[in-house]
């Protein structure tokens, strides 16, 4: 089956510099962008093929922004053009070398150097060549379909993705989108938030008030007037109230707006504490959600492992902006408009001379952060290294007291800690060292604060008490300046937050349910697979052109080297990843059809890696089957040989297992896994390696188990020893992804030189040695 | 009493001997290894300590990886050999020299720079700044891995301009 190669059009602005060059754009067939010549300076090279001659283009790709449209559009400036006849060329390979890759022609022995490309480029490149060699004929053995690449750019502004499987731009994604949608995830308690943000208001009331009536009220209604009675110059009476009684109102009143104050303090805690863990458990319940629908491929992805890490930490990063700090941006933001407001009214003059010192506050602070950013970095770093160091060094304590290394890990981690240590030592110096010196910036306005107000006062233009009032004032303005020096950086950690949050949510799964699906209760288990290709990362396919067909209730071997692909073809006839060429059928219905839950509900798993959950070995059993009578939790331990190792535990099938449980052996294990696909009683089972820890006789013994299950039910079982396999119906080998051999045993031992037969010859001998 | 051999001494190394050696090189670019009279066209040069020692211990490796000889250094080959040599790997571990860090930024996590090399003007995105940028030796020299394993250097930090080293250093730890 030759598959024809696939066209790709050239785009318009690079068809229009080849048709100025004499050749037709539309008998282009392929071609491949490289971004280096073959004296590897960074131009832009178009190498490209018709049915005659392979072309190459250099020059420079300027993208230009088309502003309101959203989309690029390129022009190509040409310095360089060369055509090669294709006669003259041979077959095509990459030859893949340390941080650049080339593309090379051999033909007859002989070796031309083509093109020049980085790394990122390789997986274009294998994919042109395979291309070019399937046109041309080079390519006799690999007839198998081939995968288009993988756009690396983002369309609407030309950055490149950080990471291509995931389409993110981190210069496209609009931050304004993206904080309106943070703010939809709040938007359910939107009447909590309301109120606590009404509430810090009339805090932040409360707090312009209070040093209005402990020092305005008491000097200039009091004190100020007791001076002038004692001199006689007024009566004690004002407005029929007495000096001493006006002492009475005045501390009433302080009284009273503390009390307030306590009083909206705890209604605000309350809401808070009502509302907060619902907002985590929200937020946490939503990525925990999205991250189940997630297929395999999503988290075998090595970009994602840190992505997971972080959902935990980015949850609370959003959580604490929205909790803390938005709040605390209201009751800054209204403090600091609220005091500025009441010291104008008080005194215009004195309030503009002491403003000067604000932009001059704020400034120190934006630098301060800059350059502690760098100390809190450095600290940080050094921690996390110190701790990973610790966490290596007590996982491979067997490996430290083996080799005697205790000293040197001691004194490696006391490096490591040391320089924690200085890191630490330079932060604190330094925050000491710069916070009060923006503090001497605060007392040199409250000096000058101070000093006009005293001539004023003199003057008889203001009164002591408003001067003791503005200088409190003063020291409240200042308060929330540190605060919004820092307020741009917290925001944008968040926003970075909610982007990872997001990702995670809004990441499509990889293998979509169908639209219509087939349900199906119980499936016979005809497995057809026809001409399949799977590669995890393009141009590397694992699986390629794969044919074969299992009946119903055949057990199909499959052997073959390390890294052959075996798994791989399990995992896709389980659909845990769908081929991205071919098809595979079950009971004649293509497994995509088919509803998920069905599928997952037929097939059974036994794995190599097994996870045994957080919980008892009963609960680990009837895991696929939470509704199992321990009867049957029994059973399927004892045809799983199971049952005499978790019998003699003495808290038998109580015993806790998974992380911080009872250490099992890998072979403890394998039982556990099989006697819980057994429960499961699918109709098809697949045993990948399942009994490869396990010692010969216990081997044997699950075996016999494994055959009674297999009676009536297709199973797909992966083995290194041939012994495993031997009441297999028929056999598969695979290499190098594809099925090389393919019959029953008799069949296959009967290829002279065939893999099976030399891998059968090879254990055998070595059992003959054994007993021999 | 009977000394015992050191398991070390029964495992082999297959040292090239320089004397025997010839290499040479093939349509323009591909080297290759005339040994005891023996061709072997189109090999490659893989070091095996690449930051610390690029002209010591090499693998002499043919078409599918698979290791011929080995090298104990450069400097036992004739000046004109080793030239040859260095070529190749000059070549292979294809690294350009930063000359100007036009700007860094961060956006979602990622690092995107913009650099001129010794090679040209260049835009990168790079992850994780704490295990891609990596110090060699004293610290001065400076192998920085993009997203695609693309490697540029920085040859001695020390002799950055100070704006370039102000936007790389809170990366440099």
């Amino acid at each position: 089956m030759i598959q024809k190669e696939r066209i790709k059009k050239l785009p318009n602005h690079l068809a229009a510099r080849f048709a100025e060059r004499g050749v037709d754009p539309d008998k282009i067939i392929r071609h491949v962008m490289s971004d280096m010549d073959v004296e590897r300076c960074f131009v832009d090279q178009v190498i490209a093929y018709d049915d005659e001659k392979l072309y190459i283009l250099s020059g420079n790709e300027k993208v230009l922004h088309i502003p309101h449209e959203k989309k690029l559009d390129a022009v190509f400036e040409p310095t360089d053009f060369k055509e090669i006849p294709v006669s003259g060329l041979g077959k095509l390979t990459v030859d893949q070398m340390i941080s650049v890759g080339r593309l090379v022609s051999e033909k007859d022995g002989n070796f031309t150097e083509l093109a020049d490309f980085s790394v990122g480029k390789t997986a274009a490149f294998e994919i042109f060549a395979r291309n070019f060699n399937r046109h041309f004929g080079e390519d006799e053995e690999d007839d198998g379909p081939i995968a288009e690449e993988q756009e690396l750019f983002c369309p609407k502004c030309g950055t490149r993705y950080p990471n291509p499987a995931r389409k993110v731009c981190p210069k496209c994604v609009s931050k304004t989108s993206l904080s309106l949608r943070l703010f939809s995830l709040f938007k359910k308690y939107t009447f909590n938030i309301v109120i606590i943000m009404l509430l810090l208001i009339i805090q932040t009331a409360f707090s312009i008030l209070s040093p209005y009536f402990s020092t305005a009220l008491i000097y200039d209604k009091v004190l100020a007037d007791s001076a002038l009675h004692a001199a006689g110059e007024i009566d004690t009476l004002y407005f029929g109230i007495d000096l001493f009684q006006r002492v009475g109102l005045v501390v009433l009143g302080l009284l009273a707006v503390r009390f307030l104050a306590v009083v909206q303090n705890i209604i605000r805690s309350l809401v808070l504490a009502a509302t907060v863990p619902k907002v985590i458990y929200d937020m946490k319940l939503l990525i925990f959600s999205a991250m189940q629908r997630l297929s395999v491929g999503f988290y075998t992805s090595k970009q994602t492992g840190s992505l997971m890490t972080r959902v935990n930490d980015d949850a609370n990063n959003v959580y604490n902006f929205f909790i803390g700090g938005i709040p605390y941006v209201i009751s800054s933001v209204s403090t600091f408009v609220g005091v500025l407001v009441v010291m104008f009214l008080m005194n215009w003059k004195l309030t503009l001379i002491v403003f000067v010192s604000v932009p001059l506050i704020l400034i120190s602070y934006v630098l301060i952060m800059h350059f502690l950013r760098k100390l809190y970095r450095a600290n940080w770093v050094y921690t996390s290294r110190m701790n990973s160091l610790l966490s290596d060094a007590l996982y491979g304590q067997r490996v430290i007291k083996a080799f005697t290394q205790e000293d040197s890990e001691n004194e490696r981690f006391a490096a490591y800690s040391r320089r924690v240590q200085s890191a630490h030592t330079r932060l604190a110096v330094t925050q000491n060292t710069v916070y009060p010196l923006v503090g001497l910036i605060m007392r040199v306005a409250h000096c000058i604060l101070l000093a006009f107000g005293t001539i004023l006062v003199i003057r008889g233009e203001m009164t002591v008490g408003i001067l003791l009032t503005l200088s409190a004032y003063l020291n409240m303005l200042f308060e929330p300046l540190g605060f919004f020096s820092n307020i741009s950086n917290w925001w944008s950690s968040c926003t970075d937050s909610a982007q990872r949050i997001f990702e995670v949510i809004d990441a499509k799964s990889d293998l979509p349910e169908a639209e219509n699906p087939v349900h199906k209760e119980v499936l016979r288990g005809d497995f057809k697979a026809d001409g399949v290709l799977f590669e995890y990362d393009p141009g590397h396919p694992i699986v390629r052109n794969l044919t074969l067909e299992v009946k119903a209730g055949q057990m199909l071997g499959i052997v073959g080297k390390t890294g052959a692909g075996k798994s791989t073809l399990v995992n896709l006839l389980a659909r845990l990843y769908d081929p991205i060429e071919g098809t595979i059928t079950l009971d004649g219905e293509n497994i995509k059809n088919i509803a998920t839950e069905d599928l997952r509900r037929n097939i059974g798993i036994v794995s190599q890696d097994i996870y045994l959950f957080i919980g008892s070995i009963a609960d680990n059993i009837r895991y696929a089957r939470p509704d199992a009578t321990l009867d049957e939790v029994i059973r399927a331990a004892r045809a799983a040989c199971a049952h005499d190792f978790i019998i003699k535990l003495p808290d038998g099938y109580e015993t806790r297992v998974g992380a911080g449980g009872q250490g099992l052996s890998g072979g403890e294990r394998q039982r556990l896994s099989i006697a819980r696909a057994i429960i499961q009683n699918p109709s098809i089972l697949i045993l990948d390696e399942a009994t490869a820890a396990m010692d010969t006789e216990t081997e044997r013994r699950i075996q016999e188990s494994l055959t009674a299950l297999q009676r009536g039910r297709t199973t797909l079982a992966i083995a290194h020893r041939l012994s495993t396999l031997r009441d297999a119906d028929v056999l598969a080998v695979i290499d190098k992804g594809r099925v090389v051999e393919f019959g029953t045993h008799e069949e296959l031992i009967a290829i002279e030189n065939g893999t099976y037969n030399k891998l059968y010859t090879l254990q055998m001998e070595a059992l003959k040695m054994i007993s021999g | 009493m009977e000394s015992r051999i050191s398991i070390l001494d029964l495992a082999d190394v297959n040292y090239i001997d320089p004397s025997r050696a010839r290499f040479f090189v093939e349509n323009k670019d591909f080297l290759s290894l005339e040994y005891d009279g023996e061709v072997y066209h189109n090999i490659k040069l893989h070091r095996a300590m690449p930051f610390k020692l690029p002209d010591d211990y090499i693998s002499v490796q043919d078409m599918d990886s698979k290791e011929l000889f080995f090298i104990r250094s450069l400097y036992e080959f004739s000046e004109e050999q080793a030239l040859l040599m260095s070529l190749h790997l000059k070549k292979r571990y294809y690294t350009p020299k930063i000359r100007q860090l036009l700007a860094i930024k961060e956006k979602l996590g990622y690092l995107y720079f913009d650099i001129v090399t010794d090679f040209g003007p260049k835009s990168f995105a790079l992850r994780d700044a704490t295990h891609n940028i990596r110090r060699i030796d004293d610290g001065k020299r400076i192998i920085i891995l993009d997203v695609d394993g693309n490697r540029y250097e920085i040859e001695d930090v020390s002799k950055m301009s100070s704006a370039d080293f102000r936007r790389i250093e809170p990366y440099l730890l």
